[in-house]
């Protein structure tokens, strides 16, 4: 507990899918931190490379397709990608745990709930199998499960229950931090907020920071301290929730705000983003938000990296036409 | 369970006496006279009919196909044969337990092998070994096993002199009908395997595995596999009854002495009691082999055992698949 | 009118491009490409068997009996002197109709009953299913042998008993799909339009049943060849003195011992061919529905 100060960094990751012969830039350069008992948002439409940071922080991605071609993820000060697997493993479930996005497929079906969970605390554990299971059924009964569906199997459970076996599953161990991937996102709307009461409970309770991957700027609100969003693979905006929530800078991140219904807006229409998101195969030149955006110009599309500036303490854009343009 | 069980063996009777019918119905309209086969070609019009009077061919359609599924089923008895005057059940008992051993090896060869040659590959999917093997199991599939069975005739018979080519007697006698009995199985099931575990290498359920810290071996063995191996196991099962009438052509080439062989010398003969026999003996075991398939499948999916508890909706799950 | 015909024109354009589409994606695939060009060597030999064979099929040369392969006879001959290059060429013939059409009438016959039972529900697929099961109750190449058996040896028959040993097999696979298809929306929205049942059935189900029927027709042809072979072997398909492959192999076991290139080129031909076939479906598959390839 002495190392309080930025639990988790990340340094210039860059994540690269290869398919079919061709190079998918899923992330271009993140950098990021994390205290302890923190969480931190990362917000982004779908395919902007979240879930990739995510599971490049476990080192699970499918390798091939995926590869870090470079950066550094140093967790306690200790670079998680220059490990040997050995000690990965011991990391993986136990220090660093992950919530998936879908409960209906993040199950084994043909294993038992309990089983699963158990296998995870056997593993980072020095418990005898007995131990291990009231373990078990401890967890589930955190997460409001009945200690005895243990014997269970994934297709009895429904939706959001399965969701609180992962839950369960990736907090059996304690760990310092958890990766939340969408948590709610395949839930019904009214699961949604339980599921995610609980997840920040749990946290408060065992002092996990936390990174939470999100399209849903409400969830952000709700839970988050700090929030990063993602576009086309990098970080373009990062701040404080208040920062973020009072003085967006970056024009997507406008664009994100504006494209949420308003309760106080008279008009009739949502504003969403004009255009997709770019062909991460073929990222544009220069700002890759630029073919979106309404306020580029010209500079926008020149060849180079647009650079971080720092607003206000703390609060970081990636775009040129903020600060001192703007 | 047990009902379920139940349920099924009692629906396999009634398969049974279908089959039985569906073959009587079948050999019924075979042409050629038994009896002039078994007397010659110098038997008199008269010996000719007292010989069918004997058998009972000159009964009507309907009263032969009611004795017939009275001895076969209320019985047990398979009838006599007409060329060599031994009943059946008598052949059937050294044929047999033959026939089925050597479709079993077969089976458990093409399992054993083939299996983890699929799973070889897919973990080593794209690499030169795995195209490689790819293309071999295909040609393994395209061979067809009685030229298989020739080519290893002249091979390890005609040119080594290390195998007996036809009989049965020492363990020599049984290499090359397993070996020409199994490859295709061996191909077959490799390509299946492959297939089956790549589809579950990207499953959700084995990143969870992977991020909550087990080791890539517990990864493959306890978490892909046992879900790869629900349709391989299927397969397997749908295999087994063309793996036991695949035997019929083997045993044929070999002049192994099982229920093929002698279905073929029937067929020559019409000898009709031992085709009838001979084929509904084959479908029962086939029908056997998938109900315990399906058990099978329930022991390794929770979600099938769940639908055998619950007859009906595991009967739609059937009909659909 | 001219809406309708320019309709019709995009609809068949949009149906040529998803041919094309297919096609390309076979012929990316080398080693699909090898097959469809070997099948494609084997029809045309086949086909153009009379031009390209050297002898008759009939012609029997008595200074050449049981000759070994040579120029003059690249396959050698048999034992009444008939040159086996030029039989085996002809064999093609067999083997090939053989398979396209049991494959075609199997296909056919599959997906129209198969629809209307899966369509029809209730009573009738019941009957149905339980009829599959009684067929299905004997494994299909024990079937065909009885079938042959009943009807005798010849070209007709042997299609007839490879057909019917599949058929309650495609009953069920196409019926299987008709029922997770009839769930779909679009079919009730079909229906909710007033569509007839032979419209909502055959206009709107098919397209979307059809694709994974004929990948696996295709990779059934190869089955079906080597089971009418298997068939010809044991002496219920096609006889002798018709050159099929799978007859010329049986009755070159008889010469094993010292002519065995009798045996080896025949079962070469059956090999190769459906190699060729199994090559080219299996790429076909990976074109139709390339989520299946890894």
């Amino acid at each position: 507990m002495e190392q309080n100060e930025n639990f988790l960094q990340v340094r210039d990751l860059v994540v690269e899918y290869t398919s079919g012969g061709q190079v998918v830039h899923a992330v271009n350069g993140v950098s990021l931190s994390l205290d302890r008992g923190q969480t931190l948002g990362l917000v982004g439409e779908t395919g902007a490379g979240k879930t990739t940071i995510a599971k490049a922080i476990l080192d699970i991605l499918p390798n091939p397709p995926a590869k870090v071609r470079s950066g550094e993820i140093l967790v306690d000060g200790q670079d998680i990608l220059k490990l040997s697997e050995h000690e990965k493993l011991k990391i993986r479930g136990n220090k660093i745990a992950m919530i998936f996005q879908d409960p209906m497929t993040a199950l084994n079906p043909v294993m038992s709930v309990g089983e699963q969970i158990t296998e995870a605390v056997l593993l980072h554990n020095d418990f005898t199998r007995t131990q291990a299971e009231a373990r078990t059924v401890e967890m589930l009964e955190m997460v409001g499960i009945p200690g005895q569906r243990y014997v269970e199997f994934p297709h009895q459970f429904s939706g959001g229950m399965k969701q609180r076996v992962v839950i369960a599953m990736a907090l059996a161990c304690d760990p310092e931090l958890l990766l939340a991937d969408e948590p709610t996102t395949a839930l019904d709307v009214t699961i949604q907020a339980q599921v995610l009461e609980m997840i920040n409970d749990l946290k408060t309770k065992l002092n996990t920071s936390m990174i939470l991957i999100t399209h849903d700027l409400g969830v952000v609100a709700e839970t988050c301290d700090n929030v990063a969003v993602i576009y086309a693979g990098k970080i373009v905006e990062f701040g404080t929730k208040r920062d973020l929530f009072k003085a967006p800078a970056h024009p997507y991140t406008l664009g994100l705000f504006d494209s949420l219904p308003k309760m106080d807006d008279d008009s009739k229409e949502l504003h969403p983003i004009p255009g997709l998101p770019p062909d991460p195969t073929n990222l544009p030149r220069g700002c890759s938000f630029h073919p979106r955006c309404p306020r580029a110009t010209e500079a926008c599309s020149r060849e180079g990296e647009i650079p971080m500036i720092e607003l206000s303490p703390g609060h970081f854009c990636r775009c040129i036409r903020t600060g001192g343009n703007n | 369970m047990w009902k379920y069980v139940t349920r099924r063996l009692l629906w396999m009777i009634v398969t049974s006496i279908s089959v039985a019918i569906l073959i009587f119905t079948v050999m019924y309209f075979v042409p050629g006279d038994p009896a002039q086969m078994a007397l010659g070609t110098e038997a008199t019009a008269e010996e000719l009919n007292a010989y069918r009077e004997m058998l009972g061919l000159n009964d009507s359609f309907l009263v032969q196909l009611g004795k017939y599924l009275y001895n076969t089923f209320i019985r047990f008895d398979f009838g006599t044969s007409y060329a060599y005057h031994t009943p059946v059940m008598e052949e059937f008992a050294s044929r047999l337990p033959r026939t089925l051993a050597l479709g079993w090896i077969c089976l458990i060869i093409d399992a054993l092998i083939g299996i983890p040659l699929g799973v070889t590959c897919a973990l080593h999917r794209n690499s030169i070994w795995d195209q490689g093997f790819l293309v071999l199991a295909m040609v393994g599939v395209s061979i067809p096993n009685f030229w298989l069975a020739l080519l290893m005739v002249m091979l390890f018979t005609n040119k080594l002199h290390l195998l007996p080519s036809f009989g049965i007697g020492t363990w020599k006698h049984w290499v090359m009908p397993i070996i020409a009995g199994s490859l295709s199985g061996v191909a077959m099931n490799a390509r299946q395997t492959r297939s089956a575990v790549l589809e579950t290498i990207r499953a959700d359920f084995v990143t969870t595995a992977k991020a909550k810290g087990v080791k890539a071996h517990d990864v493959t063995y306890k978490h892909m596999l046992p879900n790869a191996l629900i349709p391989i196991v299927g397969g397997i099962g749908q295999r087994f009854g063309s793996a036991i009438a695949g035997t019929v052509v083997i045993e044929t080439v070999f002049s192994f002495p099982g229920i093929g062989t002698y279905m073929m010398n029937g067929i020559t003969a019409r000898d009709y009691p031992v085709v009838r026999s001979c084929v509904l003996v084959l479908a029962l075991f086939a029908a056997v082999a998938t109900l315990l398939t399906d058990l099978a499948y329930g022991f390794i999916d929770p979600r099938i055992k769940a639908q055998y508890v619950n007859y009906a909706a595991k009967k739609r799950r059937e009909d659909q698949a | 009118m001219t809406e309708a015909k320019t309709n019709m024109t995009r609809k068949k354009s949009r149906k040529q491009s998803m041919f094309l589409a297919v096609l390309k994606r076979i012929l990316k695939n080398p080693v699909s490409c090898i097959g469809l060009i070997i099948l494609l060597i084997l029809i045309l030999s086949a086909v153009f068997a009379p031009l390209l064979a050297p002898y008759s099929i009939t012609e029997m040369d008595y200074d050449s009996i049981y000759a070994l392969p040579s120029l003059k006879h690249p396959f050698g001959c048999d034992k009444l002197g008939r040159d086996l290059f030029s039989r085996c060429l002809y064999g093609g013939r067999y083997s090939l109709s053989l398979g396209f059409i049991a494959a075609i009438c199997g296909f056919t016959f599959g997906q129209v009953f198969g629809i209307m039972v899966g369509y029809a529900g209730g009573k009738v697929d019941n009957i149905a299913m339980r009829i599959c099961d009684v067929l299905q109750a004997i494994p299909g190449n024990l079937l065909a042998i009885l079938i042959s058996t009943t009807l005798g040896s010849g070209f007709g028959n042997t299609i007839l008993a490879m057909t019917v040993g599949g058929l309650a097999g495609s009953v069920r696979s196409t019926r299987a799909m008709c029922l997770k298809e009839r769930e779909m929306e679009y079919l009730q929205a079909a229906k909710s339009i007033n569509c007839s049942r032979a419209t909502i059935m055959y206009k709107h189900m098919l397209p979307n049943i059809v694709a994974p029927a004929i990948v696996g027709t295709t990779m059934s042809i190869g089955g079906t060849i080597m089971g009418a072979a298997g068939l010809a072997y044991i002496g219920l398909g096609i006889q002798p003195p018709l050159p099929e492959w799978g007859a010329m192999l049986s009755a070159g076991r008889e010469q094993i011992l010292y002519y065995p290139h009798l045996m080896i080129f025949p079962g070469l031909c059956i090999a190769v061919t459906v190699l060729a076939i199994n090559l080219f479906g299996d790429g076909l598959r990976d074109a139709i529905d390339p989520k299946l390839k890894d």
